[in-house]
């Protein structure tokens, strides 16, 4: 316990305080708190003060501190500040012991979950080949004792996913890849896939719904995981032979997916552990029921991270609904499509950043929408069709260069023109210092020949330039030769194994693409990046090579260079304009030019 | 497909798997017990496929995948992972190292045999 002032010095405090922190009476009181705590956490401490002293209290705050023998101790505080003695009064709890055993809890349930699969490998491997019957004839019993401990490898298995599925949740790892996901047609393949298990117990699952197509942002993965607990459930308790009903229609803007059996009903005591972990129905059916307990748990985890909601009806002897309801999106209209050639997404982690970008990019005539994060971005695109988007390659989720991979892969946006911008807000929040390149594609390394070949099409394919030059920068002189050679007479190739070679040559000529190899031996590719402009200022677009192991430092260097460089806004208009016109020029030629000279045509 | 090199470092599991590989798939398989065996013998016996634990000692799948790529007979050859590990975005990065896609542990005999055919079927369009 503590009393301590504003003006960042301790009055008076108890003896746990020598105890547990190690110092002297006389360096506690005559030191600033501040320089008891973590380094990494004194924002968060200040971010505290300044909320003790507008609201009146702090609870549950988490707080490093430093021991005087060099070690860290781990702190929950409560505070309530008397504002007009401009005194705080603080408990603090040690619970470093407790942090301690919680991370040894994970590392062991992670350990443990992982040596069990090897045995269960060999095991179940070794019943299946019995099973597969490939190995010689088994008597009737010996067969049945088979399928016993083959099904009950199956329960082991499917315990132990659930367990690391559970202790992922818990540790907040659990990996989520929001896309839109067609609902209606993932609830109809849940049914295909679960109907063999329902066979078991011979009931029929039946889908009831006047929809034929409902967007919402989801994980398909996912979501196949919850309607195959929903669905198994369903089918384990309802009266056999007997028919599961599955319902999706539309909710006050939602969602809902309906589950009803026509089972025994969940017990009134029962109704509120349900969601809880290692919950099971302790019903008097005489029924054996196999199961985790973690199903619904994992179940109502899933749900929550889509926005959405888990609950249920029930009647004893009648039976149980379970509801999932989940926010509609709704897919671009063709409405959208004429607004579209005009519309830009911006995607950066500094709102500063965005803000200067956005004023930028809309006083040139452009509709404009700002995503902070990849996550964001993703439901943004797929509100609306952008004629571009400008990229920074540090994003708060995931790493910039990974997102941009991420949307070359996607068919919606894999021809969308994106601009690298990295960049800082000046202080004045009029300009921006930094720089822009116009990427075409990022490949990895080791690259094939073929996906270079094709982008390199592609690029072609966009430009409105008919003797089109190519600058290729690369050591590897057969890779140089094979891309060449595949081109054709589409474009004429310079190449240049050095990059002081590169650099001579972007200073005296004209170049339509550059294909750029960040990691040449000498590591300097990216010192080219801000010189990707012609003599005339336009920005050239650029494909990027790098190695795969290390991309958030690349990320990070890259964006070190290009905000280094602190060109003019005039960049990123130009490379705007640049992709609009491209963008212009697909739309008008037809859209078979793409396909046709590139990207499908030969994958 | 034929020919199947298999790198795995659990006795148990590699003897299954051979057996599994050949008598319900049909291929020939050549077994390795480490990265550094299956890049000794690789060339001689030429896989059409390998099948690459990822958690092994010393050298690990991903290791063991750089090093093929450097050898002129295996700088195309399609790698299969298989791992215990196959959280999604685990997945993924194992296709960004450059497997041709992820198979996962425990694994049902048949299942596995109709997982590769298909996996190579999808490779073969590609």
């Amino acid at each position: 316990m503590s009393v301590a002032t504003f003006d960042g010095f301790l009055r008076r405090f108890n003896d746990t305080w020598i105890t547990a922190l190690g110092y002297d009476h006389d360096e506690l009181i005559s030191t600033p708190y501040i320089n008891f705590i973590h380094p990494d956490d004194r924002v968060k401490t200040e971010t505290a003060m300044k909320r003790l002293e507008t609201e009146g209290d702090v609870t549950n705050l988490e707080i490093r501190m430093l021991h005087n023998d060099g070690s860290d101790r781990v702190v929950l505080w409560n505070a309530i500040a008397n504002r007009h003695e401009r005194q705080i009064y603080a408990t603090g709890h040690d619970i470093t012991a407790i942090k301690a055993i919680d991370r040894m809890k994970d590392e062991f349930v992670s350990t443990v979950s992982h040596e069990l699969r090897t045995p269960l490998t060999s095991i179940k491997g070794a019943l299946g080949l019995m099973r597969a019957k490939k190995l010689g004839a088994l008597s009737a019993d010996m067969n049945t004792m088979l399928e016993i401990a083959y099904k009950n490898c199956d329960r082991l298995v499917l315990l132990i996913n659930d367990i690391l599925d559970v202790e992922k949740i818990e540790a907040g790892k659990m990996d989520f890849r929001f896309d839109s996901v067609d609902i209606v047609a993932c609830v109809r393949n849940a049914l295909v896939a679960n109907q063999s298990y329902a066979d078991q117990f011979g009931v029929q699952l039946t889908l009831k719904t006047d929809m034929s197509s409902a967007f919402v942002r989801g994980d398909e993965g996912r979501m196949m995981q919850v309607m195959a607990n929903l669905l198994s459930n369903a089918a384990k308790f309802t009266h056999k032979n007997d028919t599961v009903i599955i319902g999706v229609n539309r909710f006050g803007g939602k969602i809902r997916i309906s589950v009803q059996d026509h089972g025994i009903g969940i017990a009134e005591g029962f109704r509120r552990h349900i969601f809880e972990k290692f919950s099971q129905h302790d019903s008097s059916d005489r029924r054996k029921v196999s199961g985790t307990g973690l199903g619904l748990n994992i179940v109502r985890n899933i749900v929550e991270r889509h926005g959405g909601l888990i609950h249920f009806d029930t009647k004893i002897g009648q039976g149980t609904t379970f509801y999932v309801d989940i926010p509609e999106i709704v897919p671009a209209t063709t409405n959208e499509d004429a607004q579209s050639a005009s519309r830009i997404l911006i995607c950066g982690d500094d709102p500063d950043v965005a803000m200067v970008l956005r004023k930028t990019i809309e006083s040139c005539g452009y509709t404009v929408d700002v995503a902070l994060s990849a996550a964001e971005a993703v439901a943004l695109l797929e509100q609306h069709n952008y004629a571009g988007m400008t990229l920074d390659l540090v994003l708060p989720d995931i790493s910039g260069i990974e997102f941009f991979k991420r949307l070359r892969a996607n068919p919606r946006t894999h021809l969308l023109p994106i601009i690298i911008v990295s960049a800082t807000a000046t202080e004045s929040i009029e300009k921006i210092n930094g720089s822009a390149i116009n990427v075409v594609d990022w490949l990895d390394k080791p690259f094939d020949e073929q996906r270079l070949t094709n982008a390199v099409r592609a690029a072609i394919a966009m430009s409105v330039n008919s003797s089109y030059r190519v600058l290729h920068i690369e050591d590897d002189s057969d890779l140089v030769q094979v891309v060449a050679r595949q081109i054709g007479a589409a474009a004429s190739f310079v190449s240049s194994s050095t990059i002081a070679a590169a650099k001579q040559l972007l200073g005296r000529e004209r170049f339509d693409l550059v294909i750029l190899d960040l990691t040449l031996p000498d590591r300097r590719g990216e010192e080219l990046l801000p010189l990707m402009q012609n003599p005339d200022g336009k920005p050239i677009p650029v494909i990027i090579f790098s190695a795969l192991e290390v991309p958030t430092e690349i990320a990070q260097r890259v964006r070190a260079v290009l905000i280094k460089t602190r060109s003019t806004d005039r960049m990123l208009i130009d490379a705007i304009d640049e992709l609009i016109v491209r963008n212009g020029k697909i739309s008008s030629d037809g859209e078979q030019m793409i396909p046709a000279n590139g990207l499908n045509a030969h994958s | 497909m034929h020919r199947i090199l298999h790198v795995e470092d659990e006795d148990d599991i590699r003897t299954i798997a051979k057996l599994t590989l050949e008598a319900l798939g049909g291929f020939e398989v050549e077994s390795c017990e480490s990265g550094s065996q299956a890049i000794a013998r690789v060339a001689a016996f030429n896989p059409d496929l390998i099948l690459l634990d990822v958690m092994m000692p010393g050298m690990d799948g991903p290791m063991t995948l750089a090093e093929l790529r450097k050898l002129p007979a295996t700088a195309h050859t399609p790698v299969v992972f298989m791992t215990a590990k196959a959280q999604p975005h685990e997945i993924a990065k194992f296709r960004e190292l450059g497997a041709i896609d992820v198979v996962t542990k425990p694994f049902d005999p048949q299942a596995l045999c109709e997982n590769l055919d298909a996996i190579w079927r999808r490779f073969e369009e590609a």
